[in-house]
């Protein structure tokens, strides 16, 4: 046949590629079990329609069903979510069984108790991220740790979203007027991004049969891990609190998740460009050619601490400390991480991936927004800050893609660009809420 | 912007082609757009739109002058943001208008005209022989390109035929989407925004006005058109009260604009959870409508307005719209406790009569039927140890948080002005506060609105008012009963035999010195007579004496109101003391109160006013098709994959059969598009075999 197109390197990652991320060689025609599940979503939909009609306005009822041929369109889509929405759906099914209408049987029930109250499994999601991340870590010497690591990100995965959907739940039991679908403050934003962020990561990871990144991504995943915890440690920021009138809307079932979608994308194509950094410096023994990268790398770690009004708590110091170390350590076994790295084209090819599916959803989440604003405020733009900084973080990203589209960008330049697009990311998803006043000022530190 | 670099450049050029070609670039576009996010930025930083004091404050006279030059305070409203803003238009406009004929052609072309010999130079080419004849294996690959959901067009060149298949030409309509979606919707924006308003003030003669006046007193020259395309206005109506104008802030001023229809509004509605936070924000109002002389009712509330003749209108705030209140006064000065009442309306102004004849204004600013306090006391959290932490956090999310919310019941707030000219702001409650197990009422005040309010506690007495602390207080101001106090705090504490004028003597000036400036003037009276080293010891003296002093003081002030003697033990003596205890306090403080008299108020009828947000955005619908627009775009740009495959099939070269070269190409050369020329590969093989 003719010559071949792909260099060396890259063809011998195609061979273990899957353009579905599962088993599927090809997505092809929905079969019988795609059939089955349709029918299973439209029977819990279905449930939920005739059950809690009284908790939902009409366009909450529409969207519950729109959700139906989309939920299953995804797990179509990507066949490991099929069995995480059962699994899931069993699981706060059980819980919602257990708590019997009773908020206090949290306490006395064992199972909701250690595994299913919302909280637990919150907090079981946050131990099983931070062993996954050690796992990846550990996964660049012992395959059998890297596997461990996938695990362990999907069990976290089952009991982050297991936590929020009985949190919904818990949330209709304080009180018929306070239930509200937990996507409403910081706290659990900060879930739902870990969760996105995850499931993304796991996708890539199946579709180009690699679990080289995973010890990447899953530091940004950690770290809001960390943010999670200190938050409710410190500010008792899990507890379930009433909507603002401005926040009670259908339009924020649908903002919200999307925006996450952006923030979660543009957080993975950050890790992966830097990953794709410490790959290509692999080789470089200067460390002035190092030096922007640890600085980068510093200073994402910094972003948090930035955000502290009152002082710098020790908390927020040691973090800081081991991200710096963390960053430090990378850079020192560069070598060896290089190597097991996939090639600087597959990486390349995902940040662009994960950019533009990025990109795309926080074009809707932001005209979403823009919508609501004008229900809700009575102007679909007023340059509230948070508007304003998700057109910062929305330029960025359309110039990034312009030039790659346009003028070829591709390589050292853009991984390093994705890089700092985290940091502007970043101040718009926490910096804005707490420097900056406005509108969308729904989650003080 | 999509635009590409021209391959070749003419040898010479004019000027305006030079800055026609600039516009368009690529380059230009990019700079735009960092220059929108540093000039967006800036707005974030700044606090927009705060009266100039503030920022003269911030930045000194000078740089204000500075930056007022470039208008940083409305960054979004200023001049040069509207022009880069307009340029990005204008240079999107261009790549659009100069690329969309050649994409439009470039899609619609199947460039089967390709040089055969040109097909070796491809990157992505594949070669395979096949059996049979070159019509058979034409149509045999034709039907698996058409199979893959390729358009096929066939070219016969000599003895061999070139097919020339593509998919997925959308794509570059999801270019020409996008970019076109750029430009609806920065023109829609633009339509929406102060810059109509703001062109009637330049060109249509239309001055803001900067006074109070009444609608019906404007000139025409604060009127704007009720046909006015596009404004962004407000109007407040209280209940019963009822609107056929709002008002377009411009600038420091504002300009007049009638509504194409009256609204009267019958009911403001506040709903609370059980937390006391809002839960709810509805005004029910009635519309009618003059031309027709139809009419409606409607809820408005946050999330959902009313929309009708092209104007919607918004539940946006509220306010107080004239409640009638009734205030008992007390005078804070003087040997006499009296009371008298004063009637007003909030928002309005009223007077009250003072000992001597002067009289004093007293704006009504606000009330507040509703005030949730955090009753916590906001001490710190204790330090915990990780294993207490991990439980008390686990469970069910439902909140401990708002245990110590309490709703504290209605206030008022009015504004003095005292006799150097100075306006102090008071904010009293009602009902007495449970604070650290007394009830006290709170009576604040501020110096300026940034400040926070400072409370004096002014314990509750037993008939649940401020009757007797006042009483007190007149009592205090008066000498003839600090005498009496002081003798009867002298025979009953001096030592049996001794002569009690000394105690008498000291115990009346410590109440003298206490009545003229609390305890701080007590203090002060003690650091200059007394040697710094005795200090502490007279200070514990001296307070001592005025705790037993003031007991005093209320027995002679209980006996001249007739009432029964203090009780001697027991619970009630226990209460008693706490009184005695925090009546001193709020006396003391009460020297650093700013008024002539304390106005509780006693009664009140409520009227709200609900404010509304009322525009009319004619460019709404063009940004809608815009965002609309540019979500198929993008899209379809990154999700629409275009592939182009050519296949020249020639007779082979020895034998029978047919030879066929193929090259596939695509815009985004991405892994995908690698694996997908490797299935291609793997087809024509297995079709060569076949």
């Amino acid at each position: 046949m003719s010559d071949t197109v792909t260099s060396p390197s890259e063809a011998a990652w195609v061979d273990g590629l899957s353009d579905t991320g599962d088993a599927r060689a090809r997505r092809g025609r929905p079969d019988w079990t795609d059939v089955v599940f349709f029918l299973l979503l439209a029977v819990g939909a279905g449930f939920a329609l005739s059950r809690y009609s009284v908790s939902m306005d009409y366009y909450e009822k529409v969207i519950l069903c729109l959700a139906v041929p989309v939920l299953a369109w995804l797990g179509w889509l990507w066949r490991p979510l099929r069995r995480l929405m059962i699994a899931c759906a069993l699981a706060s099914g059980l819980a919602i069984l257990l708590y019997h209408g009773d908020l206090a049987r949290a306490e006395q029930v064992f199972f909701l108790k250690y595994l299913l109250s919302s909280q637990s499994a919150i907090l079981w999601m946050s131990a099983l991220f931070v062993l996954a991340t050690v796992c990846y870590w550990i996964g660049f010497v012992s395959p059998t740790a890297a596997w461990l690591g996938t695990a362990l990100t999907w069990g976290a995965v089952f009991a982050g979203v297991t936590g929020m959907l009985v949190r919904w739940r818990e949330g209709h039991l304080l009180g018929p007027d306070i239930g509200h679908i937990p996507v409403s403050n910081l706290y659990e934003v900060f879930v739902l991004f870990a969760l996105i962020t995850a499931l993304f990561y796991l996708y890539y990871e199946r579709r180009y049969a690699t679990r080289a990144l995973g010890g990447f991504v899953l530091l940004v995943i950690t770290s809001a891990v960390v943010f999670l915890l200190w938050y409710s440690f410190a500010r008792d920021a899990y507890q379930i609190q009433p909507l603002v009138p401005a926040l009670k809307s259908w339009w924020m079932k649908i903002h919200v998740p999307a925006n996450f979608i952006g923030y979660g994308t543009f957080s993975l194509a950050a890790m992966v460009g830097f990953a794709y950094l410490v790959k290509q410096h692999g080789r470089t023994v200067s460390w002035l050619k190092l030096a922007p990268l640890f600085v980068l790398g510093v200073l994402l770690a910094a972003e948090p601490m930035v955000f502290r009004t009152q002082g710098l708590s020790a908390t927020w110091m040691l973090y800081f400390g081991i991200g710096a170390i963390i960053v430090g350590a990378i850079l020192l076994f560069r070598r060896p991480i290089a190597d097991r790295l996939p090639p600087l084209e597959v990486l390349d090819d995902i940040m662009y991936r994960a950019i533009a599916v990025g990109f795309a959803f926080f074009t809707v989440a932001t005209i979403l927004g823009a919508l609501w604003a004008a229900d809700a405020w009575g102007a679909y733009w007023q340059w509230d800050p948070k508007e304003t900084w998700a057109l910062i973080v929305w330029l960025n990203y359309a110039a990034w893609l312009h030039m790659r589209l346009i003028k070829g960008l591709r390589g050292t330049m853009a991984a390093y660009w994705a890089l700092v697009g985290l940091l502007i990311t970043g101040f718009a998803f926490l910096g804005v809420n707490m420097f900056l006043s406005g509108l969308h000022s729904y989650g003080q530190l | 912007m999509f635009m590409t670099v021209p391959a070749s450049r003419p040898p010479r050029r004019s000027l305006a082609a030079d800055i026609f070609e600039l516009l368009g670039s690529m380059r230009f576009a990019v700079s735009l757009l960092v220059f929108i996010c540093v000039a967006s930025l800036i707005g974030t930083v700044l606090p927009q739109n705060q009266p100039s004091n503030n920022y003269i404050d911030q930045f000194g006279p000078f740089w204000y002058e500075f930056f007022d030059k470039f208008s940083i305070w409305h960054v979004y409203n200023s001049w040069w943001f509207l022009l880069i803003m307009g340029f990005l238009v204008v240079s999107t406009s261009l790549c659009l208008t100069r690329n969309t004929p050649k994409m439009l052609k470039e899609a619609r072309s199947y460039r089967e005209n390709l040089r055969v010999s040109s097909l070796q130079s491809f990157h992505h080419k594949a070669q395979a022989d096949f059996a049979g004849a070159v019509p058979e294996t034409a149509a045999q690959v034709r039907g698996w390109l058409e199979r893959q959901g390729y358009a096929v067009r066939e070219r016969v060149d000599g003895d061999g035929v070139l097919l020339a298949a593509k998919r997925g030409s959308g794509n570059r309509l999801g270019y020409i989407f996008a970019h076109a979606a750029i430009v609806i919707i920065c023109i829609g924006g633009l339509l929406d925004s102060e810059l109509p308003v703001r062109l009637q003030v330049w060109l249509g003669g239309k001055h803001p006005i900067v006074e109070n006046m009444l609608i019906s007193e404007v000139p025409s020259s604060g009127k704007l058109s009720a046909g006015n395309p596009s404004f962004r206005a407000n109007v407040l109506i209280p209940e019963g009260g009822s609107a056929s104008n709002a008002v377009v802030m411009v600038g420091e001023g504002a300009l007049v604009q009638p509504l194409p229809f009256a609204m009267t509004l019958k009911k403001f509605m506040i709903d609370y959870y059980s937390t006391g936070m809002p839960s709810r924000f509805a005004s029910e109002v009635e519309v009618t409508d003059p031309d027709t002389g139809k009419r409606f009712d409607k809820t408005i509330e946050v999330n959902e307005p009313l929309r009708y003749k092209g104007v919607t209108v918004y539940q946006s705030s509220f306010d107080d719209g004239g409640s009638k209140v009734r205030l008992v006064g007390h005078p804070l000065s003087g040997p006499r406790d009296f009371s008298f009442d004063v009637d007003g309306t909030i928002g309005r102004s009223t007077e009250v009569a003072l000992a001597g004849g002067k009289r004093m204004q007293v704006d009504l600013t606000g009330l507040r039927l509703i005030n949730v306090e955090d009753l916590s006391g906001g001490g710190d959290p204790q330090p915990r140890a990780l294993g207490e932490h991990v439980a008390a956090v686990t469970g069910s999310a439902a909140g401990k948080k708002n245990e110590h919310l309490r709703n504290v019941g209605p206030s008022i707030e009015y504004r003095l002005v005292d006799d150097s000219g100075q306006a102090h702001q008071y904010h009293n409650y009602m009902l007495p506060v449970e604070l650290d197990g007394f009830p006290v009422f709170l009576a604040g005040v501020r110096d300026t609105p940034g400040e926070n309010f400072r409370y004096v506690r002014i314990p509750a007495d037993d008939d649940n008012s401020v009757g007797e602390f006042m009483r007190l207080r007149a009592a205090l101001a008066d000498p003839q009963a600090r005498r009496e106090a002081a003798r009867r705090f002298a025979v009953s504490n001096a030592p049996a035999g001794a002569d009690t004028q000394p105690l008498q003597t000291s115990a009346e000036r410590a109440l003298e010195t206490f009545s003229t400036g609390g305890l701080q003037a007590v203090a002060r009276f003690l650091e200059t007579n007394v040697p710094a080293g005795e200090l502490e010891r007279a200070a514990d003296v001296v307070v001592r004496l005025l705790g037993s002093a003031m007991g005093e003081l209320r027995a002679v002030e209980r006996e001249r109101a007739g009432l029964p003697a203090l009780p001697q033990d027991g619970p009630a003596a226990e209460r008693a003391e706490t009184w005695s205890r925090l009546a001193v306090a709020a006396l003391s403080d009460l020297s650093l109160y700013p008024a002539p008299v304390f106005l509780s108020l006693a009664n009140f009828e409520h009227v709200q006013a609900s404010v509304f947000q009322v525009s009319r955005t004619p460019g709404k619908n063009s940004v809608y098709l815009g965002c609309l627009l540019l979500v198929v775009g993008v899209f379809t740009m990154f999700y629409v994959r275009d592939r182009r495959v050519w296949a020249w099939i020639a007779p082979a070269p020895q034998g029978p059969g047919s030879r066929l070269l193929a090259a596939m190409t695509s815009q985004k050369r991405t892994l995908d598009f690698n694996r997908e020329f490797e299935r291609f590969k793997r087809a024509l093989s297995r079709l060569s075999e076949s």
